[in-house]
């Protein structure tokens, strides 16, 4: 029998429950809508299919290791085809190391990728931390991105932060992103992607 | 025997075509040679930065002055 009215005595739920049914509602804060890892070695790795127009904003939680001290970047997937998008992205980004007081700057205007990660090959026994959000990616208009990398860089022999934001301008649907190694692989990855409700 | 180079997507590892591979390695060029031109232009501006203060400060003026003209200031060490 189901029970449409609690009293305001409230429910006892000391015995044990076995719930089969779906919540309905609307749900709030983070839905997670994709989890994948993996620990084979690949020089990209595609989340296909993961954006559509449920959410306005997503955000990316993400740890990887690198099989060698090159970069990585991050590239979108058109909804129209599934192709990569080539063009017109924009980004600006800042890196800092522990060890030192050493800021780097890098423009990029209007370039080929997202180029958010630089060196993270021997990492230290600490994986590389990915975390971004993107906005706007299936809407009509532009995506909008920010990102923070944390990982070791080789060359500084430091772990460094790099914070990264930017846009691709070209206004079009994206239902999806590709993480490429800039040479080898990327040899184990552990990713999940969330929409905010009411964002 | 196969490319031995794989993609993943959607968590699934997929073995790349020769024709994949071939368009990766590719696009790593491409993209290698974009961030040295990125590069090189950061590298110059610095060293350009560097050289216009000497002569500023050559000139007669104090660091505080030429920081003033230009938002350059050297670095501690220097």
């Amino acid at each position: 029998m189901s029970k449409t009215k609690v009293d305001s005595t409230g429910i006892d739920l000391t015995d044990t429950f076995a719930f089969t049914g779906t919540v309905t509602g609307t749900p709030q804060g983070l839905v997670l809508v994709h989890s994948s890892s993996s620990s084979s070695a690949a020089s990209s790795v595609s989340i296909d299919s993961v954006f559509t127009t449920t959410y306005n904003l997503y955000h990316v939680e993400m740890t990887f290791d690198r099989s060698d001290t090159a970069g990585t970047y991050l590239r979108f997937l058109k909804s129209s085809d599934g192709s990569e998008r080539t063009s017109s992205y924009y980004l600006t980004a800042h890196r800092v190391h522990t060890n030192d007081t050493t800021n780097t700057t890098d423009n990029d205007n209007n370039v080929s990728t997202f180029y958010f990660n630089r060196g993270s090959g021997s990492e230290a026994g600490l994986d590389t931390r990915f975390s971004c959000k993107f906005l706007n990616p299936m809407g009509s208009s532009v995506t909008y991105y920010d990102g923070i990398t944390y990982g070791y860089h080789d060359g500084e022999n430091a772990h460094a932060v790099t914070t990264s934001v930017g846009h691709n301008d070209t206004e079009e649907q994206v239902r999806g992103i590709k993480f490429v190694a800039n040479s080898g692989n990327i040899t184990a990855y552990n990713i999940k992607i969330y929409g905010y409700t009411n964002a | 025997m196969g490319t031995q180079m794989h993609k993943i997507i959607n968590g699934k590892t997929i073995e790349m075509t020769a024709e994949e591979v071939s368009a990766l390695e590719k696009d790593r060029a491409n993209v290698n040679a974009e961030i040295k031109v990125l590069k090189d232009a950061a590298i110059k501006k610095v060293a350009d930065q560097k050289t216009g203060n000497k002569k500023l400060l050559d000139l007669g003026l104090t660091q505080d002055e030429a920081t003033a003209l230009t938002g350059y200031a050297p670095p501690e060490e220097e």
